[in-house]
């Protein structure tokens, strides 16, 4: 042993002390042994890290950086430490003792036969011999061991015990060549909470996670017996079918159940990602509030600050997404009244009303400066300076604010990259990423924002919501209730949680939440509707109607009261009340997309009683009187579907979808409507102006690629999918690009592709076992036989024996093995097809036999 | 004795067996000398299906390495699908045996696990890491080390206890590993120079209020010079 080797653990750009302290054990041992130091670090931001660990005594930096790495776990770091020990000759290895440090230190050791000593606490060199001290038995004994027969040896050394030399070395740096393996450990999910305690979900998400849409007319035509829809996917069974994958191409895009087409859009507009919360500044322990300090947006004089109090968005929106599924309010028009335009009662506004505290943080948008006129002034300051950090931080935040988070990302994705990682930073990032449709990366920003600074409540209400909206309701109600702890008397922090609670189901622990903000803030007629809410959740709708009689009393206008009350009246088929109600409601509405949002949904209360004539009269009228709104003639579109007047909803939607055709919610429905009449060409029109239109949304490409796809016109199709997965990353973009190289018979890379999936994306194709057919007739295309079989029999494993589907999967491998079978799955059968029920459970080979 | 952190794998390695359900099997492994043939018999009691001890004279002295080079081999004879061991012993506690027998198995090793499922042929564990935890997952054949936050480990039923006695216990001897490397204390890779008790603890120094503001910079002095600070 001669030269001596520091494994580097790093994170967020950093080395750990642990590995620097490595490094000066390293120095010490090498020179008394007469070799030279070498540092190896691997991994995400791995350059960086080299270049801070100049200012230590290591002669050499092998340096792979590569963020991908993490994801396969330690394997990795192995073997760039294997690579470097081999190219030094005989060494020692130093690790901290760490759980990585002690990871990849066996697995070296075991890799190349090297003896280990643990938890040392000394490094000596006696007579060209390396001996460490360790304790041991509990530190009641201490050795001093040697090692012997090896060429290498490894010496994993106790944090903080060897001291740190901060005199540079010759730093010199090498990049390390990958290792060019592919790692069959996959880190699916990487949660950095220290009191991480609760469920990890899967990071593959479905595709299309479509959260519901509260289009009005789709939620009353629920009702209906027979909806299209609803004809569509029904299958004999209850239970949620797992299609082939022919089947789920196409339902993906077409079929998609009535009530969640094409989700998200509105939300994506809505004011949610121009709520700002108030950041420590870093000089000053004093809250700057950015949120009430902001300026107004182009769209309204009204200021942000006067608007509403920001943090109100936050339970009202998760109210909007999650916890009402069952939320009435007419497409577009209503839900942004409720998101936007409510005013607050004055107990709650007055505590989050701007306050003129002074802040010592010099805010250039402290000056009542429109975005119109901030963001092109911070954009000529970056301009002049790029590299001004204040510019970039603030213009994000403006970014973000105009809606445009794609800009925001890239200035905060620039900030990070540069070391300013602030809570402030990550809270942008995560917002704009989340409004880009990236909910891991957004959550992954959002919690870093909430690491840094874990009391802000505005920073937890966001993460409650991010995980609310990614499923996640155990995490959500963890950060929910620790803004709750830390924020005991905050109005906002309890609704926040008994939302989370609500949509949870814990009904009785969410209107606990609820009864303590009423006791708060007795005049305030919110914590009512919401609570009356959770009854109307729990289908207990008689409970609800004396709590929005409650809330009304308070406030007769309360509009949230009085759209809950109309539509409880409504669903107890008590239209005379329903109706009253929502023209009280009308009357209180100032714009005319309000109005007619209103109108709309009495359109809807008749509709549900089958009073076609005063519905078919409501919808007009919201048209008529209300100016030709888009929304209007897409509630009364919707309507008309509903009522299978197919003719009339497309006029209705080609009218929605406007002169210049940018309307995404007319398009997504025009699109769909044209592919389920399978006219796949007018569907790819549709849907390529969507993506025009949306250029942003990766759901936009998937639906172009599907359609493509179904009008046999591979080629394009795979553009879409690839545009999709640029955007989002998702392995349902990937699903289709390899249905596209089916397709057009491109075997070897739809092979690739499915074998891609399956290593990295199980839950996904566990989800979808057709993939796995798939996989097999493109093994089969690619000449694979022996592949092919065994991919079949993986599926069969999903199918229900002595179905038609598993008999035909059955002969299909018994082709195989006689040597028949034909490339083109074509002709083959198509299991998963109505007839076959797939089953989970494990496959044979998933079950350990020993 | 039965290393406690073992139980927590034994334990894991039962529920898995049990939520399978599919005719696997649990069988307990051990290096030790004849006189663990009882401590093997208490894993048993558990509820494992079978165990086998790698015992013999030559084995004695053996270190790290040497230990896992072969235990190694001794699985591998047996055959398996899935290894579980414990996170560390109460004696050592390096924490690096399950590392480097993953690298003579060949298989990947999903260490500290505090959840693991097994899902269409492959395990998925949530391992614990300093800051939170992963969900990470392999395909069988695969190794994994269970923390104890993954289970309360059962106490052995009468029935087990009874059944227990009843088991076979298969030994294996150094000849039936065909290793190729020594092992032992002549194959080990370390060697202990010297053993020796620790010094004993300094009598603490106690800080006051009477100390008043030197009071502090003695104690932050102090957790500098620890590299506390």
């Amino acid at each position: 042993m001669k030269d001596v080797i520091a494994f580097i653990e790093h994170k967020n750009g950093a080395a750990r002390r642990s590995s620097i302290e490595a490094i000066c054990a390293a120095r010490s041992a090498a020179g008394a042994l007469g070799g030279a130091v070498h540092a190896v670090v691997a991994g995400a931001q791995a350059a960086a890290v080299a270049e801070s660990l100049k200012a230590y005594p290591v002669d050499r930096i092998h340096v792979l950086d590569d963020a991908n790495l993490a994801k396969a776990g330690v394997d990795p770091l192995v073997d760039a430490l294997e690579a470097v020990a081999r190219t030094a000759g005989p060494a020692l290895i130093i690790v901290a003792n760490t759980m990585i440090g002690r990871d990849v230190g066996s697995r070296f050791a075991g890799r190349l036969d090297a003896g280990i000593n643990a938890d040392v606490t000394g490094i000596e060199v006696a007579d060209g011999r390396v001996v460490c001290t360790s304790p041991k038995l509990g530190g009641t004994t201490i050795t001093n061991c040697a090692f012997k027969n090896c060429d290498y040896g490894v010496a994993a050394i106790r944090p903080n015990v060897f001291a740190v030399n901060a005199t540079a070395g010759a730093g010199e740096i090498t990049t390390l060549a990958p290792s060019g393996k592919s790692y069959i450990v996959t880190v699916e999910d990487d949660v950095e909470e220290a009191a991480a305690e609760l469920g990890v979900r899967s990071r593959s998400r479905a595709f299309c996670t479509i959260s519901p849409k509260h289009s009005a007319a789709r939620s009353a035509l629920r009702a209906r017996p027979s909806t299209r829809a609803g004809s569509r996917t029904a299958t004999k069974s209850d239970k949620p079918e797992r299609p082939s994958v022919h089947r789920s191409m196409l339902r993906l895009a077409f079929p998609v159940p009535s009530n969640t087409r094409w989700a998200c859009v509105p939300l994506r507009r809505s004011s949610r990602s121009t709520k700002m919360p108030a950041f420590r500044s870093p000089t000053s322990r004093t809250c700057s509030s950015w949120a009430t300090r902001s300026p107004s947006s182009p769209n309204s004089p009204n200021s942000f600050a006067r608007r509403k109090p920001p943090t109100r968005n936050t339970p009202k929106e998760l109210l909007v997404i999650r916890f009402r599924l069952s939320a009435l309010f007419a497409a577009g028009a209503i839900a942004v009244a409720m998101a936007v335009g409510i005013s607050h009662p004055a107990g709650a506004a007055g505590k989050a009303a701007p306050s003129p505290s002074p802040s010592p943080v010099p805010s250039p948008t402290a000056t009542p400066e429109t975005l119109d006129h901030a963001i092109p002034r911070l954009e000529a300051a970056l301009k002049a300076n790029p590299n001004d950090k204040d510019s970039m931080t603030q213009l994000s935040m403006l970014y973000l604010q105009a809606n445009r988070p794609d800009l925001a990302v890239q200035l905060t994705q620039k900030l990070l990259a540069g070391g300013t990682k602030t809570a402030q930073i990550y809270f942008v990032d995560g917002a704009s990423q989340a409004a880009l449709g990236k909910a891991d990366a957004g959550i992954a920003s959002m919690e870093q924002a909430a690491n840094l600074e874990p009391t802000n409540i505005q920073v937890l209400q966001s993460l409650t919501q991010m995980y609310m909206t990614a499923n996640r309701p155990a995490d959500a109600e963890r950060v929910a209730r620790r803004a709750l702890t830390f924020n005991a008397n905050s109005t906002d922090a309890a609704e926040n949680l008994g939302f989370v609670l609500a949509a949870e189901k814990k009904y009785d622990e969410a209107r606990a939440q609820f009864e303590s903000v009423a006791k708060i803030n007795p005049k305030d007629p919110h914590p009512y509707v919401l609570e009356a809410r959770t009854y109307e959740d729990a289908n207990s709708l008689a409970l609800a109607i004396p709590l929005f009689d409650k809330a009304l009393a308070i406030d007769p206008n309360n509009l949230e009261a009085l759209a809950g009350k109309a539509e409880l009246a409504s669903a107890q088929h008590d239209v005379k009340t329903s109706i009253a109600t929502y023209t009280t409601l009308l009357g209180l509405m100032t714009t005319d997309a309000q109005k007619a949002g209103v109108v709309d949904q009495m359109g809807i209360v008749y509709a549900r009683e089958k009073q076609n004539t005063d519905a078919d009269a409501a919808f007009r009228r919201a048209i008529a009187s209300y100016g030709n709104l888009a929304e209007a003639h897409l509630a009364y579109g919707d309507y008309l579907q509903a009522t299978n007047d197919k003719a009339g909803a497309l006029r209705e939607w080609t009218t929605a979808v406007g002169p210049n055709r940018d309307n995404p919610e007319a398009l997504a429905r025009l699109g769909q409507a044209a592919a389920e009449s399978n006219d796949f060409n007018k569907a790819v029109d549709n849907y390529k102006r969507l993506t025009e239109v949306d250029a942003n949304d990766p759901r936009a490409y998937m639906l172009l690629g599907q359609a493509y796809l179904a009008a046999k016109n591979p080629n394009p199709a795979r553009e879409a999918f690839k545009a999709s997965f640029n955007l989002a990353k998702t392995p349902d973009a990937l699903v289709g690009l390899a249905a596209a190289d089916q397709q057009s018979k491109n075997w070897p890379e739809a092979v690739q592709i499915y074998e891609a999936l399956d290593k990295n994306a199980a839950p996904l194709v566990k989800a979808n076992p057709g993939i796995l057919y798939s996989m097999g007739t493109a093994y089969q295309g690619a000449n694979q036989p022996q592949k092919a079989k065994a991919t079949f029999v993986r599926f069969l494993s999903f199918l229900k024996p002595g179905t038609q589907g598993y008999t035909q999967v059955q002969q299909l491998i018994a082709s195989i093995d006689h040597g028949t079978a034909k490339p083109d799955p074509k002709s083959s059968a198509k299991p998963g097809s109505k007839t076959a029920k797939p089953k989970p459970k494990p496959s044979p080979s998933a079950a350990p036999n020993h | 004795m039965l290393n406690p952190f073992d139980e927590y794998a034994i334990e894991a390695a039962l529920q898995l067996r049990d939520k399978l359900a599919d005719g696997s099997t649990v069988t307990i492994f051990s290096m030790t000398p004849e006189s663990g043939r009882e401590v093997v018999r208490k894993a048993l009691a558990m509820g494992a299906d079978d165990a086998v001890i790698l015992s013999d004279p030559g084995l004695a002295g053996s270190d790290l390495w040497a230990t896992a080079y072969a235990i190694a081999h001794g699985i591998k004879a047996g055959g398996f699908d899935l290894v579980l061991t414990g996170t560390q012993s109460t004696d050592a506690i390096s924490g690096d045996l399950p590392g480097m027998l993953a690298e003579y198995l060949g298989v990947p090793a999903l260490t500290y696990a505090r959840h693991l499922e097994i899902d269409g042929g492959r395990l998925r564990v949530k391992r614990e890491t300093e800051t939170g935890y992963q969900t990470v997952s392999a395909p069988l054949p695969a190794l994994a080390s269970v923390t104890k936050s993954a289970n309360e480990p059962r106490y052995p039923s009468l029935k087990g206890i009874m059944g227990a006695k009843k088991k076979d216990i298969k030994t294996l001897a150094l000849t039936d590993l065909g290793l190729t490397k020594a092992v032992g204390s002549d194959g080990s890779r370390t060697e202990v120079l010297a053993l020796a008790t620790p010094p004993p603890r300094e009598k603490g120094r106690t800080v006051t209020a009477a100390d008043g503001a030197d009071g502090a910079r003695i104690v932050l002095d102090f957790l500098k010079s620890r590299q506390l600070l």
